[in-house]
């Protein structure tokens, strides 16, 4: 290094030294990593204060008997496991060898079965459950359902919370493609097009394509629903072909009768919004249909139109989708749900393929909520559709606003690429 | 038979995710979405405050703690209008005990090496690495609060106002304080011939760009 160099101003020293700190850590957290941590503090912040409050008081009670019920059981003790029929030499990996599924048993009675060109992992284990992270191909998952347990399986970006429950999970990192089938209990899945978190339901499929943006949510048919673990390597290669919907009154237990859906007189029916976080999206649909979704669209209030959309977005009702979107911007436009359903409309805009129409809709979007929730993603969709329609040279503005604004976005990769591509 | 699993319910929707003042009010009432969506506004904010400002180790324990403590109490944030500075605040106080202790830690000798954490620098090329390193020798010489408040705003790039809040006190005096910790650093950066000119060649690049 030489010292022959023009000297510097103050602010540009400064500024300087800020750039190289900058540059020291990259700052995207891999998403899984970030999916987790979010997930931690939800569940440390999950309970109530009242709730949080009597538990410090229960706890300062009983924290004695706690203690010697943990020693005397050893509840404090990492879950143990086995591993059968994995090539891998490492114990802590899950490749099959042949056509045999590798299985890990839990001494909880949990166990994991990964199917042949599969692999997985047991990460690390802890006395309430264990996280697994499947690297590729299908698993199959049985949950034993305990008090507090504490599961979850990582695959590429997504993250799956789990209690107690059985699901088949299946990644494949190459085709961005990733899916979960729900047979009992229920789960929790984040990942890139779902980052506040999915609910599923027994008998539910959830089916994210990442190559194009695609999150579905269906149905399973009964007879899969149900179907013999052994089997479950076939349906793996079955077309992810949307099934005919369970009836409502499975999906909705105890629910009235399809004609009285919605009716005033049924007062003990879920909300839409309730329905939606746990992932009953048909039958916010179905009631929708059932009153008239004109009518809908018309008059229901502001939750119940954002929760259709929501639902009819997951669910792949791009029409209906559309027209919830629509009349949020209509009826609510100064509505945070209102504002966000420019956003919403262009993705769906994005996805038909009509770019010009997204690129419009991304810019009402960051002009009506300029602090939103969807600003770096709204900017970083619109970088990508200008790249598209205008070029690189045209792309290369947004990319360099974009990383001004969100160093660490969702999208900063592309734009470093656009930005340092002169 | 297994036992039936517990539906377990999970919210999908921020409270009005556009106003920071509706999230502090959603956490001060307990609203189960609250944690996540202030989680995902600001994580990645904190997430760079800390790390640049004690490395890469732990960074992930510290920026639970910071959530956690504002979730502990979460009616302490008087104005809900200021809830990004409030963050800060409590992220500037959980990294600044982190450095008190390594400090200590050194001095008393607790750690191997008896230093205390350098960054963890990324594959950068050696030249960088080396960049870094030295201006991590220069901001480990300043007290705890003097290398925060310079990581906030010249790393950072936080307003004036938005500091002056963070460390609650005036626009004037947040000026005093930044004026004489930017002159330490620019001091001991100068005496640092190879930072300098590793620097200035940055510089003049920067300069350079269309």
């Amino acid at each position: 290094m030489k010292q022959d160099v023009p000297s510097l101003e103050k602010d540009e020293l400064l500024s300087a030294l800020g750039t190289v700190a900058r540059r020291a850590w990259n700052d995207e957290l891999p998403p899984a990593e970030g999916a987790r941590s979010r997930a931690a503090l939800v569940a440390r912040i999950g309970s109530p204060p009242a709730r949080r409050f009597r538990m410090v008081l229960l706890s300062a009670a009983l924290v004695a008997a706690l203690l010697a019920v943990a020693l005397l059981v050893g509840s404090s003790a990492p879950l143990a496991y086995r591993i059968e029929g994995s090539s891998a030499g490492t114990g802590s990996y899950l490749q099959p060898t042949g056509r045999v599924p590798a299985t890990a048993r839990f001494t909880d009675g949990t166990e994991i079965h990964v199917d042949p060109g599969g692999r997985a992992r047991v990460v690390d284990t802890d006395a309430l459950g264990a996280r697994i992270s499947l690297e590729q191909g299908r698993a199959r998952f049985s949950v034993v359902h305990r008090p507090k347990a504490r599961w979850s399986v990582e695959a590429g970006p997504f993250s799956i919370a789990v209690t107690g429950t059985e699901f088949d999970a299946e990644w494949s990192a190459p085709d961005g493609a990733f899916a979960v089938e729900l047979r009992t209990g229920s789960v929790t899945v984040r990942g890139p097009l779902a980052p506040d978190g999915v609910g599923l339901r027994e008998g539910q499929r959830l089916v994210v394509d990442l190559q194009r943006s695609r999150l579905r949510i269906e149905a399973m048919s009964p007879l899969k629903a149900i179907e013999a673990p052994a089997a479950s390597a076939s349906a793996a290669d079955a077309p992810a072909a949307p099934s005919a919907p369970p009836p409502l009154a499975a999906t909705v237990p105890g629910g009235p009768t399809p004609g009285a859906v919605g009716s005033a007189e049924a007062p003990s029916l879920p909300s839409f919004r309730q329905r939606v976080a746990s992932g009953d999206f048909d039958s916010v649909i179905a009631e929708a249909e059932a009153r008239g979704l004109s009518a809908v669209l018309a008059s229901a209030p502001l939750p119940d139109i954002a929760a259709l959309a929501d639902a009819a977005r997951y669910t792949g009702r791009l029409d209906t989708a559309r027209g919830a979107l629509l009349a949020l911007r209509r009826r609510f436009p100064s509505s945070t749900d209102g504002r966000n359903a420019a956003f919403f409309l262009g993705r769906l805009a994005e996805d038909r393929g009509a770019l010009a129409e997204a690129i419009g809709l991304y810019e009402r979007y960051l002009a009506d909520a300029p602090h939103g929730a969807f600003v770096a993603e709204a900017l970083g969709r619109k970088m990508i559709a200008v790249r598209k329609t205008s070029g690189t040279k045209a792309a290369r503005v947004l990319a360099g606003d974009y990383l001004r604004r969100f160093p660490r976005g969702p999208y900063a990769s592309a734009a470093r690429e656009l930005d340092t591509d002169r | 038979m297994r036992p039936p699993s517990e539906p377990r319910l999970f919210v999908v929707r921020e409270p009005e995710p556009e106003d920071d003042a509706a999230l502090a009010r959603a956490a001060a009432h307990g609203d189960p979405g609250a944690a996540g969506a202030i989680w995902d506004r600001y994580s990645g904010l904190l997430r760079g405050v800390l790390r640049r400002s004690l490395g890469a180790q732990d960074v992930e324990d510290h920026l639970q703690e910071v959530f956690l403590r504002f979730f502990k109490k979460p009616a302490e944030l008087r104005d809900p209008g200021a809830l990004r500075c409030f963050l800060i605040g409590v992220a500037m106080r959980v990294a600044g005990s982190e450095l008190r202790r390594r400090r200590v830690r050194r001095i008393l000798s607790l750690s191997p090496s008896g230093e205390l954490h350098g960054p963890a620098t990324p594959p950068l090329d050696a030249e960088a690495r080396q960049a870094v390193v030295r201006l991590y020798a220069i901001l480990d010489r300043l007290d705890a609060d003097s290398r925060l408040l310079f990581t906030l705003r010249h790393v950072e790039a936080l307003e004036l106002t938005e500091l002056a809040e963070v460390f609650g006190v005036s626009l004037a005096t947040l000026k005093r304080r930044l004026s004489r910790v930017s002159d330490r650093v620019l001091l001991a950066a100068r005496r640092d011939a190879a930072l300098v000119e590793y620097l200035s060649r940055g510089a003049l690049a920067e300069r350079g760009r269309p």
